[in-house]
């Protein structure tokens, strides 16, 4: 299981500011919507990787990713290469069903949006622990608050982060209170037994989570959390020389892909 | 013959994923129909070595037997109807929408046929006192009633040995002896029983054996008037022994350690004031 919590104080992009990491995965994110070319995706991907291998976090978190995102990406790449509106049609499967858009061709630009979509969704996925696996969560608080987002939305975004590891430890103490109760197993055997299991784990989980959330409210609202008047930060940041080449690169970035796009390239 | 030992550790050793040694070396039979506490410090490694009893956690190092099976190569499921766990909340184990089902759920789960499971949930449920709540949502029940549902759920698959994890925490008195008095229940009918707790006066009223544990080793092992004497040890372990038994040990009033108030009381009267029962005389 990925922890993204555990704060990787050795990579280079530790030393960054918060708000510097958020706007270059802003951008990412950005280009990786721009595009819809696989082979313009697939440079985008290869920076990420670049920056993946300059951050020194471990690899094997991408290969954790892509075990999650293998059935996700099969269905992906499934429903694009059947139902994306190709013209250059390579075979025939069956006749037109019309009201879901199939033209009853397998086509090539259908295979290559298809790829393109699960390559996006990639480049989104292995971009976002590059922020928050080098940023601490109130560096990250911080970040978003002098970035103009409402305090409320960045404190429910990064106490969202924070709990991801009480959950997976109460996931993972539920799933042997019902292995205790002959559940045979969690991940094999039939459907139904699965389903029945996976019933016996949601409901704890489910309602431990919402008992949480109302102590959490409690605890907050008892230390002040929403009061009236201008609220102060007990960290501050600055940005460095780094950040700013961080900003440029990423600008840069930005305004290339989007003019590549004005131009009518990087697209299918 | 049936071996009385029912659970045997033999250099068990047990290592997490991260690295954590939780348990180093430990070599230990609990018979059957015994009653025995764990006690120490938090990360001490009781948890960690109870859970070996049923499967949840396999050795890294070593072997653990229960009943005449090792534990490594069976899933819990096949040791769930041998050792039954109870754990802290309660509410990590319930999920129907009755008292009746949660404690048909594992009968069903291990394919046992509908009779059977109608038999046993009558059996539970007037067992443990709890026919009036059987058609009631488990999470509209008080949490002492809850932690006896949750008891319910073990004792529906029949277990020789009972696990209980801090069996009344967040409990409040009369709560707490009412789990207890279900506990001795289930060890007066021949089961064996392991709980874990802080509660020194729990273990010296309950316990017959007592267990403490540091830094995922046995400290001390043996029944509680031995274990409560050591009381430099205890205090070293972050542990006290009852209030009463310090008391007694201070005031040196016993060569025998006194466990509750009422062994105080007795004690007390037979030996160290001959005649309480001429002084009740005089004030009658």
């Amino acid at each position: 299981m990925i922890n993204l919590n555990q704060t990787a104080k050795n990579s280079p992009l530790y030393r960054l500011d918060g708000r510097s990491k958020l706007i270059g995965i802003l951008a990412i994110f950005i280009l990786a919507i721009v595009f819809s070319h696989p082979f313009y995706v697939l440079a985008l991907l290869v920076i990420v990787m670049l920056v993946w291998w300059i951050a020194r976090l471990p690899f094997q978190i991408i290969v954790d990713i892509l075990k999650v995102f293998f059935v996700i990406a099969l269905i992906i790449l499934l429903v694009q290469v059947f139902f994306y509106p190709g013209k250059i049609n390579l075979v025939r499967l069956s006749d037109p069903i019309k009201f879901i858009g199939f033209n009853g061709y397998l086509t090539l630009d259908g295979i290559g949006f298809g790829i393109a979509m699960v390559l996006r969704l990639f480049v989104i996925m292995v971009s976002a622990p590059l922020l928050v696996m080098t940023t601490p969560l109130p560096d990250l608080m911080v970040a978003l608050v002098k970035l103009k987002v409402p305090y409320r939305f960045a404190f429910i975004m990064t106490t969202a982060l924070s709990l991801l590891p009480s959950i997976q430890s109460r996931s993972n103490l539920i799933q042997q209170a019902q292995l205790c109760r002959g559940v045979t197993d969690f991940d094999s055997g039939k459907l139904w037994d699965r389903l029945r299991g996976t019933a016996g784990l949601l409901v704890p989980l489910i309602l431990g989570s919402f008992r949480d959330s109302q102590t959490l409210d409690v605890a907050m609202s008892s230390r002040a959390f929403g009061a009236p008047g201008r609220r102060t930060f007990l960290i501050e940041s600055h940005f460095s020389l780094l950040d700013d080449l961080v900003l440029g690169l990423s600008a840069l970035l930005l305004i290339g892909g989007v003019t590549l796009r004005l131009l009518g390239l990087g697209i299918l | 013959m049936e071996s009385n030992d029912v659970i045997q550790c033999a250099r068990l050793s047990h290592t997490y994923p991260n690295g954590v040694q939780a348990l180093l070396n430990i070599d230990l039979t609990i018979q059957r129909g015994e009653y025995v506490a764990f006690v120490g410090q938090n990360g001490s490694g009781k948890t960690t070595l109870v859970k070996h009893f049923n499967g949840l956690l396999k050795p890294t190092e070593g072997t653990v037997i229960v009943d005449g099976f090792e534990t490594k190569p069976l899933k819990v499921s096949a040791l769930s109807c041998r050792v039954g766990y109870v754990f802290q909340n309660p509410d990590d184990m319930l999920f129907c929408s009755s008292v009746a089902e949660e404690i048909a759920y594992g009968p069903k789960m291990l394919g046992q046929p509908p009779e059977k499971i109608q038999q046993v949930v009558e059996h539970v449920l007037a067992e443990l006192g709890l026919e009036e709540l059987c058609e009631m949502h488990p999470f509209a029940l008080s949490l002492g009633d809850r932690q006896r549902v949750a008891v319910a759920c073990a004792l529906s698959l029949n277990p020789e040995i009972f696990v209980f994890d801090e069996p009344t925490t967040g409990q409040d008195y009369f709560g707490g002896e009412s789990i207890m008095h279900l506990i001795d229940q289930l060890h007066a009918a021949g089961k064996t029983v392991i709980f874990i707790t802080h509660d020194m006066p729990l273990v010296a009223e309950h316990a017959r054996r007592v267990i403490v544990m540091n830094q995922g080793q046995i400290a001390l092992d043996g029944p509680p008037q031995e274990v409560f004497q050591h009381s430099v040890l205890l205090r070293s372990l972050s542990l006290r022994s009852p209030q009463v038994t310090r008391l007694a040990q201070n005031l040196g009033l016993s060569k025998r350690t006194i466990l509750s108030v009422k062994e105080m009381r007795e004690w007390l009267e037979n030996e160290y004031l001959p005649a309480p029962q001429a002084a009740r005389g005089i004030v009658h």
